[in-house]
This record gives C-alpha cells, structure tokens and sequence, in this order.
C-alpha cells in the first residue's frame, strides 16, 4: 500500500521504527501536490522548506512513547492562523497577511509534532458552500474536477480526499466541515461549540464557528479531534471539559442497542431520490449493527436556514468591521482620507459573497429591523436548540443526510445566492444548537460520493465517532479513492 | 415587510462602509430581496414563551492575569504603512499645519 493511502497510526508506527522518516514521508505529500495542485487548487500556500525543517526535527524527537502525530503532515485551511505562513482566509483583504503567531490549534498541532504542510483553499473568509467565493479561484472536487469540492472547507477535504495529506484543519460556521467532508467522500466533524478554541481563527460568525478535524477514516479523525481540542482562556467561549483521550480504543464497541433517532423532518417525500435510497440503507446497515432506529421530530426545523442567515451575517458584519485598510489589511483611497480608506478597502478586499453578508448583517441589525429579524432568530435558535436537548431524551444519536445532493457542477449555483444557501439545509440547525455533528462516507450517486450525517449530545463526541466508526468499518467505502 | 429599494441598499452599504457600483445596484436589489422573502419565513411562526426554555452552557470565569503579548514590532509588521510605534494614516483633523 502507498505511504499516501495509509492512516495516522499505520503512519505513526513507521516513524517510531525508522522505516521511514518524517522528512521522507513529508516529501511524498508534498511531490503529491506538487503534481496535483495544478488540477485542484486545494492549497493557496506550501512552504516547503518549513515543512521539511519541521519533519527533520520531529525525526530528532520520534521515540516509542511520541504523540501519534510527530511527524505527520497535516494541512491548515487558510482561516486559521499559523506564524510565518501567509493565511488570506480566501481573501485578497488578506493577501499580503504573515501572521506573527499561531491560532492555538497550530500551536497544539506543533506541540504534537506534527508538520504543518500548506494552507488549503476556502471560502472567503468561510462564507460559502462550494469554495467558489475564494478569492485565489474556486478548489476542484477530486472526484470530478468539474465539480465543487463543497465549502467553505473545501480545500482541506480536497487535500485529504486526494492524498496530498494524510489529515486536515477546516472550521464549521453552518456546515463547512460537513457537507465538504460529504462531497469529498471523507470523514469531518465539527466538534461541540466550546470544544476546541478559535483564539487565531479568522471570526465569521462567533457564535457558530468551530474549529474541526478532516481524515480519511474517523480513527484519524478522532486523532486529531483530541489532539486539538481542550481549554484555552484566550478563547472567552471555551468550555474545561476533559478531551476524549488520544487512545482510539473506545471506536471499537459495538452499537448493539444505542438508540439512533430520524427527524421526520430532514427524511420525508422533499429528499431526491437517490438521497432518500442512499439513507435507507445507511440506516439498514445500523440496524444490522445492532442500533434501534427510533423515529423523532425537530419541529422547528424548516426555520433553521432562515435562521441561521439572519445570525450568522448579523455576527459577521459586525465581526469583518475589523477589516478597515489601516491595520494589517489591503489599503486602498490613501489620498483621499480616512473615510475612505475604509470604503475603498473594503469594496476592493471583499468579494461579493462577503460584502452581500455583510449588507444582510447591517440591515438585520439596523435600527427598525433589529426585533422583526435578529431578536426573532434568536428566539427561533433557542426553540432550535430546545428541539435537539428534547430530541435526546429519547435517543443516543441523531442521522441525517448530510447534504440534500452530491457534488455539484461549479458554476451551477454560484449565480442564485439563496439556492446556494440551501445547500446548508441538513448542516445548519446544529452550529445554531452547539451539538456535535460529523459526516461520515455512506456510498455514491453517479459514482460521487454521499456524506452520513451523526449528530450527539453535547461534549458526547465519542458517541458519534464510535457509531461512524462502526458504520465505516462494515461499510468500508473509505477504501475507495478518486483516480486522480 | 416592505421590499428592500436600491436607495435602501445605498444607506446599508454607507453604513457598512461599502461602496456599490451602480451597474451591480439593481442586481443586489434583488439578491437581496430574494434572501429576504426567505427569511421572513420566520415571521409565520409563533413561539410561546416555554418554547426556548432550555439550558444553554456555563462558561468559566477566567482570572485576568497580565502576560506578554506582541511586541509593537509585530503588530506593526502587517501594516499597510506605519512609522514606528504608529499606524500611518492620512490626517483626520482639518485645519493647523500640515
């Protein structure tokens, strides 16, 4: 088997016994997206240099009782900080930014050892479901490179999808984790609002955003699930909860009589077809496992996209206010004063995806409108999130689909704005709840890969590893790869 | 509620400090309203009041301890100008000798 194919432990376990180095094994990941990039555009910057120099010393480190991930590469999405490497969050407001630090997720990953290997594509600035809103061109889906890879992590799904990194960063504001993880054939999760900080993480909407793990297989992204996660008092919204625990053991427990709910709402006559075909058998595969299939309703469900694009661009207007021309930004209109700096930047740093959020944000927020749509979502998100905490008095796990199509051609949505949000509708209702969520491979239509959606109590990550683990592990459709 | 006109459109984008370019005015018109007849959505439900009774997470206090941050080197390093240890920026107070 390929170096490229193998996962973190497999990988891990080579290092400890010198079989290979992480420098070698670094080189392999950046030949491949050396010959690859050129077809997906799933990564905006690769320093090789630096790589190489943090695998030579994780080689000097490795011994028997190293963290899983010394030595390993992993690729950051572009919205998250990493000191001297250029991170533009998909924008040209930040084309010319170099951090002077790391997002606390970085700074983990290097404590591990592991070898930061690129910055990948997205959205701009996370607000998108197709990575065609990044300002560096849209990223390409593995499978089909006509096709969107899904947003906004769409880079970091491309890049593990294809090989070109055994595990990756992304963040989940209303599914940028998930539905990429989906379209990509890959696993993603977005762990429980509080779990991992964002201190570093470029804000889009504060109240959704959370930082998550990409892998081929959910023991790798369990792996890196632990290793990013846990307390940080630079982060105002993180939660001391003990993390789940770099051992994977607790993936191998059967689901014999773990209650699944399905919410009526998500899996009615509205699902296409072979969506609708894909899940029953998903859910036929649980039962064959042993998990009881309970069926539940999240009553508020239809209002959770309406809901969700009023918070999230309310947060995010006022959030991107930072983006102003003097700072650490694209400046433009210096001659013709302060005013206009800041209009003249920001009309040529934002594209129009960000600008068209940031207008809804102002208007929602403006005098006149502020109870008839703020004050309102915010009502409705409680009744959202009251829906999930009744749900879950009755079951374990929540499944869903994860995305209401497969991957689509890009350019097919790009030009009807509320079309392409509703692509999030499966996604959405959970960073509004704070819930854990993670899509896992559940087969292909038109030989494009399909996404299982798990949902979890709060802080109960395992639980949704440990069913998609399971699922995975019978199913085994993380064995196939694009032919890329 | 009212639909959204171009000059409605033109005081949200001053506030947000954007400019629009008027050749794209009549398109964000109506992006805009079309976002926002779906949102309205929201307006057909009632909610009682026990419908958000629900326990939302604690968070923790943290003590407010000093510690180093970063230097006036390092916040200056992205500027688009500055003359150390100030951002650079066109003056803003009229009048007095330039």
């Amino acid at each position: 088997m390929s170096l490229l194919e193998k996962n973190i432990l497999e990988l891990s376990s080579m290092l400890k016994k010198k079989e290979i180095s992480s420098v070698e094994l670094t080189k392999t990941f950046l030949d491949r997206i050396s010959k690859t990039n050129g077809q997906l555009n799933s990564f905006l910057k690769v320093d090789e240099q630096k790589a190489i120099s943090e695998a030579a010393v994780a080689d000097k480190n490795l011994n028997n009782a190293s963290h899983p991930l010394m030595g390993i590469p992993v690729a950051i999405k572009d919205n998250i900080l990493t000191k001297d490497i250029r991170s533009s969050g998909g924008s040209k407001m930040l084309e010319n930014f170099v951090p002077t630090f790391d997002a606390t997720v970085v700074a983990k990953l290097k404590n591990a050892g592991a070898v930061i290997i690129g910055k990948t594509n997205c959205d701009e600035f996370a607000m998108g479901s197709s990575n065609e809103n990044s300002a560096y061109g849209p990223c390409k889906n593995p499978w089909d490179i006509t096709r969107v890879p899904g947003g906004s992590s769409g880079g970091s799904a491309a890049a593990v999808a294809a090989r070109q990194a055994p595990v990756s960063l992304g963040s989940d504001t209303g599914g940028s984790i998930r539905q990429p993880a989906a379209l990509c054939g890959i696993v993603g999760m977005k762990p429980t609002y509080g779990r991992v900080s964002r201190f570093g993480v470029m804000a889009f909407a504060s109240s959704l955003d959370q930082v998550g793990p990409f892998g081929k297989t959910v023991e790798d992204t369990s792996i890196l699930f632990d290793t990013i996660s846990g307390f940080d008092d630079r982060d105002s919204t993180s939660v001391n909860q003990e993390t789940i625990g770099v051992s994977t053991e607790y993936l191998k427990k059967d689901i014999k009589g773990l209650r699944i709910g399905v919410p009526k709402e998500y899996v009615n006559e509205k699902l296409a077809p072979e969506i609708r075909k894909n899940f029953d058998e998903s859910l036929k595969r649980l039962e064959s496992l042993g998990a009881i299939i309970e069926h539940i309703s999240l009553p508020h469900t239809d209002y959770a996209i309406s809901c969700y694009y009023i918070v999230a661009p309310a947060e995010a207007s006022s959030n991107l206010a930072r983006y102003d021309g003097i700072r650490y930004t694209l400046r433009k209109g210096e001659d013709k004063g302060l005013d206009q700096i800041y209009i003249q930047s920001r009309t040529a740093g934002f594209g129009k995806e960000v600008q068209r959020r940031i207008l809804l944000g102002t208007f929602v927020l403006s005098s006149g409108y502020y109870d008839a749509y703020y004050k309102k979502a915010l009502d409705v998100r409680n009744a959202i999130r009251k829906d999930f905490s009744d749900a879950f008095k009755k079951v374990d796990v929540i499944a869903t689909p994860t995305s209401p199509c497969e991957a689509f051609k890009i350019g097919e949505k790009a030009a009807n704005p509320m079309e392409m949000y509703l692509a999030d509708v499966f996604t959405v209702a959970t960073p509004l709840s704070g819930n854990p969520a993670l899509s896992v491979p559940c087969g292909f239509s038109n030989n494009l890969p399909l996404g299982l959606q798990l949902i979890g109590k709060h802080f109960d990550e395992k639980t949704i590893l440990n069913v998609a683990h399971q699922f995975e592990q019978d199913t085994k459709f993380y064995q196939k790869a694009p032919a890329l | 509620m009212s639909k959204i006109t171009e000059n409605d459109i033109i005081k949200i984008a001053k506030l947000a400090k954007l400019s629009i370019d008027s050749n794209d005015l009549a398109k964000r018109v109506s992006e805009f309203n079309d976002i926002l007849t779906h949102i309205e959505k929201l307006n057909t439900l009632s909610l009682d009041s026990s419908t958000g009774a629900v326990e939302t997470p604690k968070l923790g206090m943290f003590e407010d301890t000093p510690r180093p941050s970063n230097t006036i080197e390092e916040v200056l390093k992205n500027a688009p100008s500055s003359e150390k240890p100030f951002f650079y920026i066109p003056r803003v107070i009229e009048g007095g000798k330039s």
